[in-house]
């Protein structure tokens, strides 16, 4: 299993939605930005670090990783690590703003480490699109890699942040969500329906039969965890909120603890989500390199 | 399209599948345990009482169009001027997208060294004037080097056979001789 790059997308993924929501709460709140936020705010660097460190360790080679740029003009891979490498960067200024509550030029910083962070994720999603990878050769890929970076984003800026149903940024969260939520689910159904087809291609048709096998039988638990956690679970998450209500299902207030607002039942609820939109990547994986033939 | 390259002909009626020719690979390049930069793979294929089997010797097929090229990136493979596809390894950083793009299996990794190798054709020999060692190997004169426009137009010679990849992807310099069951039509 390719546990250093499923780290790897799956953070960087959640760090360019964060810049997102976190853009977006800045934008409407202005100087009364909550507390969490700003946290939130402060992770996207770290997070992207954590993801660039995690793919070093995918290498054979790590010490000659700056080699990855030797082919720009070729290799959606150079670019992927070019493009992740500027989102990084442009994510430690923005992270440094938090930090330092600086509140000038933030929300067009956060605009433009946005816009750089969608860059590399759709870099990153083009790598995937091999002519050798049937099960991968589609669509579904960049659309699982965009619907995980708003939902991720979104949903944890809604819960993590603590945003009730009456801020001004809530609602546009909600949609963005849904939005995510949606995408993942048209993605899965199309990646099912892509499996266990004939093709021209007689070893493409014996992998794609044999990734619809895997799906099916061997990791059926997993894509059912999978569906329930990151496609499931955050709309009735939403539907609550849309409804009027508190995440929670209650009208209380968060759960106040030591380091500041953050109630339990929400952390459990992103970290569902979060462990969803893992098992996901890693299926993925599964049904492309999984199935190589016993070369 | 290089205007015409150097190719691997394996006439695959004559290969006994004594894999002479992955062992003198392995050793020339010195291959890591379960690395089989040319591998040779039985296919038992048919119904009762109509059964068949081939064999098909396939290293690097040194392809028109060759997928490792366009992934790789660190720029380690080359496409020389008579077609044959070369990877350095001083360049390669060993993060195995190769082994994805190529529809052959054909650069391999090895864990101990970090790195993929593949079949470079025994270049050194080649460019001395001697032959690759699988080709000096094989006891039944199965496998031979040449030009491709020769290989391309011997009867029956072929790369659309059953059970490989299209040949759509890359567009694989190697031809094979095959037996009627095993060609594609």
């Amino acid at each position: 299993m390719e546990w250093p790059l499923v780290i790897f997308t799956i953070a960087l993924q959640l760090a360019c939605g964060l810049a997102l929501a976190v853009t977006l709460i800045d934008k409407k709140s202005r100087s009364v930005t909550p507390k969490m936020v700003r946290i939130l705010g402060i992770a996207i660097f770290p997070l992207t670090a954590v993801g660039i460190l995690s793919s070093l360790l995918h290498l054979g080679n790590p010490l000659h990783a700056a080699n990855s740029l030797r082919h720009l003009g070729v290799s959606w891979l150079s670019r992927e690590i070019l493009f992740s490498g500027i989102f990084a960067f442009a994510a430690l200024i923005y992270s440094y703003f938090w930090f330092k509550e600086r509140q000038s030029n933030r929300v067009l910083l956060g605009s433009i480490t946005t816009i750089l962070g969608f860059i590399s994720i759709v870099s990153s999603s083009m790598i995937y699109l091999l002519p050798s990878q049937a099960a991968w050769n589609s669509g579904w890929v960049p659309m699982s890699f965009l619907g995980t970076t708003l939902l991720l984003g979104a949903f944890g800026a809604l819960v993590l942040g603590n945003l009730g149903v009456g801020h001004k940024s809530s609602r546009t969260l909600v949609c963005l969500s849904v939005f995510g939520g949606l995408a993942l689910i048209v993605s899965a159904v199309w990646m099912l329906s892509g499996l266990g087809q004939v093709v021209e291609d007689e070893v493409a048709t014996q992998r794609l039969q044999r990734a619809l096998h895997l799906i099916t039988n061997q990791y059926a638990t997993w894509f059912g965890l999978y569906v329930l956690l990151a496609c499931v679970l955050p709309f009735t998450v939403m539907f609550k909120y849309w409804n009027g209500t508190q995440v929670s299902g209650s009208n209380e207030a968060p759960v106040a603890t030591a380091k500041g607002t953050i109630s339990s039942i929400y952390t459990m609820l992103f970290i569902a989500v979060l462990i969803g939109t893992v098992i996901g990547r890693a299926l993925m994986y599964v049904v492309g390199v999984g199935t190589l033939p016993p070369f | 399209m290089a205007k015409d390259q150097k190719a691997f002909y394996v006439d695959t009626t004559k290969c006994i599948n004594c894999k002479t020719c992955e062992i003198a690979c392995k050793d020339i390049n010195n291959a890591a345990l379960g690395q089989r930069i040319r591998k040779v793979r039985s296919f038992e294929v048919g119904e009762y009482p109509n059964i068949f089997v081939y064999n098909i010797s396939m290293s690097c097929n040194h392809c028109e169009d060759p997928q490792c090229v366009k992934a790789c990136p660190a720029g380690a493979y080359t496409k020389r001027e008579d077609g044959i596809v070369v990877h350095n390894p001083d360049v390669c950083i060993g993060c195995r997208y190769c082994t994805w793009a190529c529809p052959y299996g054909a650069p391999q990794f090895d864990e101990e060294v970090g790195k993929v190798r593949k079949c470079n054709m025994c270049i050194d020999n080649v460019e001395e004037g001697e032959l690759p060692a699988c080709v000096s190997a094989c006891p039944t004169r199965a496998i031979e080097v040449g030009m491709l426009s020769d290989f391309e137009n011997r009867p029956g010679s072929t790369i659309s056979i059953h059970n490989l990849p299209s040949p759509n992807i890359s567009k694989p310099s190697t031809r094979y001789k095959v037996k009627p069951e095993a060609m594609k039509r």
